[in-house]
C-alpha cells in the first residue's frame, strides 16, 4: 500500500517534469526548423536569382557586342571596296580574324537579290544568279528580307536550318555602297554552342545547379548540364516557371522542372525585342534541385531529432532525481507516522542529506527531534514502570524467601537442638574411641618393631644369594678356560691328522717307487689318508660344538651379571622397606599421644554442649513470633503484585 | 642363549649317520674301480702328487719326489737369490728350500700358508719346494696334457709338462732339478 502510493507520487512528479521540459523543447524545435527552412530557401533563391541575373546580363551583352561589331564591319571602307571590286578573296584574312576574335562560325555576304555571294568559312564565291541554294540560305534569306524592310541590323532566333548542321543564330547588317544605296547584307553565323559557353559556367552551383535559355515557344535554346547539346530546339520546357518568366519578367519559384524533379528556380525575361530589336524573345532560367539546396536543412532536422532525444533523456534523469529527492523523504515520513500510530516510538526518518536546508529537510529534522523527545519521555515513563514492577516482584520474592527462611530457621533450630544432643552423645563415643586408639597405637609400635627385624633378616638372606651368584660367576669363568684347553687339544689332534695325511702321501710315493711290490702298501696309504681326513672332520665337529659351549658360557656369564645387579636392587629395596617401617612406628606413637589429647578436649566439649541447648530453647520462641509477622507481610505484598501486573501489560504494548 | 635352551638344541653326533657312511663307502668303491681301469694302460698314465700353491693346483710326477715334509723351522740364509727361502733340517740332512712363486715370478698376493715342503731329488741335485697344501696322489692320462696354452706366461712355461683340462699344472721335475739357475755359486 505504502509502496504503491510512493510510486504514484514519484510517477506524477516525473511526468510533470517531462511535460514541463518537453513542451518548450518541441515548440522551440519545430519553430526553429520552419524558420530555418524559410531562411535557407530565401538564401538559395537569392543565390540563384543573382546567378540568373548575371547570366542574363552576360547573354545580352554578348549579343549586343556581336551585333555592334558586325555593324561596324559592315560600314568599313574595306567592305565597300571589296563589294565594288568584287575582291572577296583579298578580304579573307580580315574575315578570319573576325571569326576567331568574336566567335563567328561564318561570315556571309548576301547579294542584292538575297542570294549568297561569298562565305568566309569556306572562302568561296557563289554565283548569285544560280538556282542552287547554299545550306544557310533558308535562314539568311529570312534575315535579308527583314533588313531590306527595316534597313537596320537585326538577328534571327537560334535555328536548325539544316538537319546535319548544328543549330545557330544569324546576325545581319546592311552594307551601303559609296552612292548610299544598300548593295549587300553582311551576315555572321554564331553557333548555339558559343552561347552555351557563356551560360554553362556552373561554379558555385553545386551538383545540380543549372542555367538554360528558353524561347517563347517553350523550347530549349541552350544545352543542359544533364541532357547535353542535342536538346536545343527539341526539349520542351512546359513548366509553370517558364510560362511565369514570359509573363512576369523576373522572379523565383519552387516547383517541378522539365525532368519532373522538384527544383528551386530563378527566372528572368531577356526582353530581346526591346533591347536589340528582335522579333522573338527568350527567357533565362536558373534552377537547383530542392533536395541539394535543402540538404543542410535535412541535416539540421536530424540533429534536432537527436538533440531532442538527448534532452528528453536528460530531462527524464533530472526529473527522476528531483522526484526522488522530494518523494522519498515524504514516503519515509508517512511510513514513520504510520509506525508511530501503531505504537512504535522508534520511528525516525533516516536523513540521507542531513544538511538539507529546504522545507522537507526542516520537516524531517523536526519530526525526528519530536519523535526523539517523545521517545525519551516514553522511555523514562516505561523505565519507571518497569522499575516499579521489578521492585514489587523483588519485594514479593524477598517476602516469600523471608517466610521460607523463617520456617527453615524454626526447623533448623529444632534440628540444631537435636544435633546438639547427638553431638553430646558422639563426643562421649569419641572419647571412648580415642582411648581405644591410644591402646592400639601401642600394639602397632610393637608390630612395626617386629617388621623392622624381619626386613633386616631379609637383607641378610639376599646377601647370601649375592655370594652364591658370585660363586656361579667364578665357575662359569673356569668352564670358559677349560673349553680353551679343550680347543688346544683339538688343534693338536687336527695337526696330527694333517701329519697323517702327509704321511699317507709319502707312503704312497714310497709305494709308487717300489713299483708292483708297493701296490698293497699303496692301498694301506690310501686307507691312512682316509682315516686322517675322517679325524680332521671329527675335530671340526668337536670345534663347532665347543663354539656352541663357549657361546652358552658367555650367555651364562651375562645372566649371572644381571642376577647380581637384581640382588643389589633387592638389597636397596629392603633397606627402603626398613626405613618405611621405622617411620611408620614413629607416626603411630605420635597418633597415640594425639588420641590422649582428644579425650581431654572431648570432656570440655560435653559441658559446652549443655549450655548450647539451653540457648537454643529461647531462640526457638523468638522464631515462632517472627514467622507470624512474615505471613502478614506476604498478604500485603500480594495486593501490590496484582497492581504491578496490570501496569506491565499496559506498558508492554509500546515499543521504544 | 641360556643353559635351558642349550639342552633342547639337538647335539651334533660325533659319528656320521648311516646314509653318509654309505655315501663315503660308495665313493671309495668308485675310486678303487677307476684305479683298476687305469692299471690296464699304466704306460699312458702319469702318477702325480697334487698340491696347491698361490691358489692354483700344481702336480709333480712321483719319480723324483723323495719325501713330503711339513715345514717347521726354516733357517734364513743371507746372500742367496730371493727364491731361495732358506734351509731346513730333514732328519739330520740340510736341504735348501725354494719358493717356486718367486722363481716363476708369479704375482705375490701374500695370502699363502706355505705349510709343506716337497723334497725333489735325483743323483746330482736335491732341494725342497714350498707348497700351501698337499691334495693327494692322482693319475693323469698323458693324452689329456695340453702343452701350450695362451693363459700360461712367464718363466714357468719352460718348466711345464702340460696343463690338464681342469686347470692342473703339471711341472717337469727333471727340468727343475737339472736347471742351472738352481745351482748357486758363491
Amino acid at each position: 500500500m505504502i509502496r504503491s502510493i510512493s510510486k504514484s507520487i514519484m510517477a506524477k512528479l516525473i511526468i510533470q517534469f517531462l511535460i514541463v521540459g518537453l513542451i518548450p523543447l518541441i515548440g522551440m524545435g519545430t519553430l526553429t526548423y520552419y524558420l530555418a527552412k524559410d531562411a535557407m530557401k530565401t538564401e538559395v533563391f537569392n543565390h540563384i536569382a543573382s546567378v540568373n541575373s548575371i547570366k542574363k546580363v552576360q547573354v545580352l551583352e554578348f549579343l549586343k557586342d556581336r551585333m555592334k561589331n558586325l555593324t561596324l564591319l559592315s560600314r568599313t571602307q574595306h567592305i565597300r571596296t571589296m563589294l565594288e571590286n568584287k575582291t572577296y578573296q583579298e578580304m579573307s584574312p580580315l574575315f578570319e580574324y573576325y571569326m576567331k576574335a568574336f566567335g563567328y562560325s561564318d561570315i556571309i555576304l548576301l547579294g542584292d537579290n538575297g542570294k549568297t555571294i561569298y562565305s568566309a568559312a569556306a572562302n568561296t564565291e557563289y554565283d548569285p544568279d544560280s538556282e542552287v541554294n547554299v545550306a544557310t540560305e533558308p535562314a539568311t534569306r529570312m534575315l535579308w528580307d527583314k533588313i531590306i524592310e527595316s534597313e537596320l541590323p537585326t538577328m534571327t532566333d537560334i535555328l536548325k536550318f539544316q538537319e546535319d548542321l548544328p543549330p545557330a543564330l544569324f546576325m545581319g547588317a546592311p552594307v551601303y555602297t559609296d552612292t548610299g544605296e544598300m548593295g549587300a547584307v553582311l551576315i555572321c553565323q554564331i553557333n548555339a554552342a558559343r552561347l552555351n559557353v557563356l551560360i554553362a559556367e556552373h561554379t558555385g552551383m553545386g551538383a545540380t545547379g543549372d542555367t538554360y535559355i528558353v524561347g517563347a515557344d517553350l523550347l530549349m535554346r541552350s544545352s543542359s548540364r544533364f541532357l547535353g547539346e542535342d536538346i536545343i530546339l527539341k526539349q520542351k520546357v512546359d513548366t509553370q516557371t517558364a510560362r511565369q518568366a514570359f509573363k512576369n519578367q523576373a522572379g523565383t519559384e519552387a516547383g517541378a522542372d522539365y525532368r519532373g524533379i522538384d527544383v528551386l528556380s530563378a527566372f528572368s525575361h531577356l526582353n530581346l525585342a526591346e533591347k536589340i530589336g528582335t522579333d522573338f524573345d527568350w527567357a533565362i532560367i536558373t534552377k537547383i534541385d530542392e533536395k541539394e539546396a535543402l540538404a543542410l536543412l535535412h541535416k539540421l532536422e536530424m540533429n534536432t531529432y537527436w538533440g531532442m532525444g538527448i534532452l528528453i533523456f536528460l530531462v527524464g534523469i533530472v526529473g527522476f532525481i528531483q522526484s526522488k529527492m522530494i518523494a522519498k523523504p515524504i514516503n519515509e515520513l508517512s511510513y514513520r507516522i504510520v509506525m508511530l500510530n501503531d505504537g512504535d516510538f522508534t520511528a525516525e526518518v533516516p536523513l540521507t542529506h542531513p544538511n538539507r536546508s529546504d522545507e522537507i529537510g526542516l520537516l524531517l529534522r523536526t519530526f525526528n527531534e519530536g519523535s526523539r523527545k517523545f521517545r525519551s519521555q516514553m522511555k523514562n515513563l516505561l523505565e519507571s514502570t518497569n522499575l516499579l514492577v521489578a521492585s514489587i516482584s523483588r519485594i514479593s520474592t524477598t517476602a516469600s524467601q523471608l517466610a521460607t527462611s523463617a520456617s527453615e530457621t524454626s526447623s533448623s533450630i529444632s534440628e540444631v537442638t537435636t544435633t546438639a544432643e547427638e553431638v553430646k552423645q558422639t563426643s562421649q563415643v569419641a572419647s571412648e574411641k580415642a582411648e581405644y586408639v591410644a591402646q592400639s597405637a601401642d600394639s602397632t609400635t610393637r608390630i612395626s618393631f617386629a617388621g623392622k627385624q624381619a626386613t633386616e633378616n631379609t637383607m641378610l638372606g639376599i646377601e647370601r644369594i649375592r655370594e652364591e651368584m658370585n660363586h656361579i660367576a667364578e665357575s662359569t669363568v673356569q668352564l670358559s678356560s677349560q673349553t680353551k684347553s679343550i680347543e688346544d687339544i683339538i688343534n693338536t689332534v687336527s695337526d696330527i691328522a694333517d701329519q697323517s695325511n702327509i704321511l699317507s702321501v709319502n707312503a704312497a710315493i714310497e709305494a709308487a717307487k717300489a713299483g708292483e711290490h708297493g701296490k698293497g702298501f699303496a692301498v694301506v696309504a690310501q686307507e691312512v689318508k682316509t682315516l686322517a681326513s675322517q679325524s680332521k672332520e671329527a675335530t671340526n665337529q668337536v670345534r663347532e660344538i665347543l663354539g656352541d659351549i663357549q657361546k652358552a658360557t658367555a650367555a651364562a656369564v651375562m645372566a649371572t651379571e644381571r642376577g647380581t645387579k637384581t640382588v643389589a636392587e633387592a638389597v636397596e629395596l629392603s633397606e627402603q622397606a626398613g626405613d618405611a617401617i621405622d617411620r611408620l612406628s614413629n607416626r603411630v606413637t605420635e597418633s597415640s599421644e594425639a588420641a590422649m589429647q582428644i579425650t581431654a578436649s572431648n570432656q570440655q566439649q560435653l559441658s559446652g554442649m549443655d549450655q548450647l541447648s539451653q540457648a537454643m530453647e529461647s531462640i526457638n520462641d523468638a522464631t515462632q513470633q517472627n514467622l507470624e509477622g512474615v505471613k502478614q507481610l506476604e498478604d500485603a505484598i500480594k495486593g501490590l503484585e496484582e497492581m504491578a501486573k496490570t501496569m506491565k501489560s499496559f506498558t508492554a504494548s509500546y515499543k521504544i | 642363549m641360556n643353559l635351558k635352551n642349550l639342552d633342547t638344541e639337538p647335539r651334533r653326533p660325533f659319528k656320521k649317520d648311516a646314509p653318509a657312511t654309505k655315501d663315503i663307502l660308495a665313493e671309495r668303491a668308485r675310486q678303487l674301480a677307476r684305479r683298476s681301469t687305469g692299471d690296464r694302460r699304466s704306460a699312458d698314465m702319469l702318477t702325480v702328487v697334487e698340491f696347491r700353491m698361490a691358489h692354483e693346483t700344481y702336480a709333480l710326477g712321483l719319480n723324483r719326489i723323495r719325501v713330503i715334509h711339513p715345514l717347521k723351522t726354516l733357517t734364513f740364509i743371507p746372500g742367496v737369490p730371493d727364491f731361495v727361502k732358506g734351509v731346513i733340517n730333514l732328519r739330520g740332512e740340510i736341504v735348501s728350500v725354494v719358493d717356486l712363486k718367486i722363481f716363476f715370478e708369479l704375482p705375490d698376493d701374500g695370502v699363502t700358508r706355505l705349510s709343506q715342503v716337497i723334497i725333489l731329488s735325483d743323483d746330482d741335485m736335491e732341494f725342497g719346494i714350498l707348497a700351501d697344501e698337499i691334495l693327494g696322489i692322482s693319475e693323469i692320462p698323458k693324452s689329456a696334457l695340453q702343452t701350450s696354452l695362451a693363459t700360461l706366461t712367464g718363466i714357468r712355461t719352460d718348466y711345464l709338462k702340460g696343463v690338464t683340462g681342469d686347470g692342473r699344472v703339471v711341472l717337469d721335475d727333471a727340468k727343475l732339478l737339472s736347471d742351472k739357475k738352481m745351482c748357486i755359486t758363491v
